[in-house]
């Protein structure tokens, strides 16, 4: 197992790079920056970030069972699918997006990913408590306050990087969520509560004032200082960077054929990639 | 020729994460499968072709479908976390019950 415990004060990039009305190269710049750190090329980074009226799927879930794709189109929700795993999220202007990429060996215990998620959740929790927001980590990825869901993290592990990201819903609008994504009744179930609605909370509901972005990142920032003794400092993205995602954009994140994943045999795969073509995306199957 | 039937489930694991499979046969032959969900692993490439592992078999031979399976998914999957290999496997056996 090798482990590379930071040494005190270590100095960490911090980015806040952002395309809220491009989803689909805000994905590029967040697998750019990761494979970038993985080759030793930028230190360990650290990216807040933002969509505007999105829906971000996970690498292996089905376009056409997780999300009311006509729903989308009615509400001008662009769809993009991530490059990590894990479930569909909802993103607008007031969620803040959190993305950590640590090159191999890391600082989280094993290079575990289930290490990594409890890690950033910790980090993520000590600036929620500056806030005034007591959270808990809930394995697999969750962070909750109160039982409900603040946050959830998705990641992923390869020789050369591990990758954590997450979304914090501080103002967001759940009623349009709760209308786009399809989750199945089973979840709902396991969790014990009938709606998505009722499994959520935003840091507004939770500190019943309105509070500004700039607010959030500050402490969320605080968060990761102290839990992983660095200092974080203000960087932009390399040339670098800059090219690998402008090449990602146009050959991955900005086709159909990529958006759409894994299901090749469903029989409602030419609809969607009519549905998707509809909100800008290009490429065919 | 005979019709198409399709078949989905959704198969929520112990680990947290929800496996779901999509089905189609003609006759007993698997036509298409695609099993997809929240999960987390990696490569990528491998965890999105784990159905093809079972098309042209025959839902009437419930241990090769499995053995097949259970091959892919430790041959080329180099890990997986949210949900465990046997959660594929399940899924599939429950799809089975059902056609």
């Amino acid at each position: 197992m090798s482990v590379r415990k930071t040494p005190a004060g270590e100095k960490w990039r911090l980015l806040e790079v952002e395309r809220p009305e491009d989803p689909y190269y805000n994905l590029a710049i967040e697998e750019a920056v990761a494979r970038t750190v993985g080759e030793g090329i930028a230190p360990t980074t650290l990216r807040f970030w933002r969509n505007d009226n999105a829906i971000v799927i996970g690498a292996f879930q089905c376009v056409s069972l997780e999300i009311k794709l006509e729903e989308c189109v009615r509400y001008g929700v662009k769809v993009v699918r991530r490059f990590t795993g894990g479930g569909a999220v909802y993103h607008d202007i007031r969620n803040l997006n959190y993305a950590i990429s640590f090159r191999r060996p890391s600082p989280i215990p094993g290079d575990d990913i289930l290490n990594g998620y409890r890690m950033v959740g910790e980090a993520v929790i000590a600036g929620l408590e500056k806030l005034g927001v007591k959270a808990e980590f809930i394995p697999v990825n969750d962070i909750q306050v109160g039982g409900r869901k603040i946050s959830g993290m998705a990641g992923t592990l390869t020789k050369n990087f591990l990758f954590i990201h997450g979304c914090l819903l501080v103002g967001s609008n759940i009623e349009i969520l709760s209308r786009v994504l399809n989750v199945p009744k089973e979840k709902l179930e396991a969790k014990g509560v009938g709606s998505v609605r009722a499994r959520v909370t935003t840091l507004r509901d939770e500190l019943n004032r309105e509070i500004t972005m700039d607010e959030v990142k500050t402490a969320l920032l605080r968060g990761f200082e102290e839990v992983f003794d660095v200092e974080l400092i203000p960087g932009e993205l390399t040339s670098w960077e800059e090219r690998i995602a402008e090449e990602l954009y146009r050959n991955k994140y900005m086709t159909i054929v990529w958006n759409l994943g894994p299901c090749r045999g469903c029989p409602d795969r030419d609809r969607d990639a009519l549905i998707l073509g509809r909100v800008g995306l290009a490429g065919g199957d | 020729m005979q019709a198409e039937i399709r078949r989905s489930i959704v198969y929520r694991s112990e680990r947290g994460k929800t496996v779901r499979l999509c089905i189609s046969v003609r006759g007993d032959r698997i036509m298409h499968a695609t099993f997809t969900g929240d999960f987390f692993g990696e490569p990528a490439e491998e965890l999105n072709k784990i159905g093809e592992s079972i098309v042209g078999l025959s839902i009437k031979e419930r241990d090769k479908l499995l053995s097949r399976l259970d091959a892919f998914l430790r041959e080329r999957v180099e890990w997986i976390e949210g949900v465990s290999p046997e959660d594929f496997k399940q899924a599939l056996v429950k799809i089975l019950e059902n056609l």
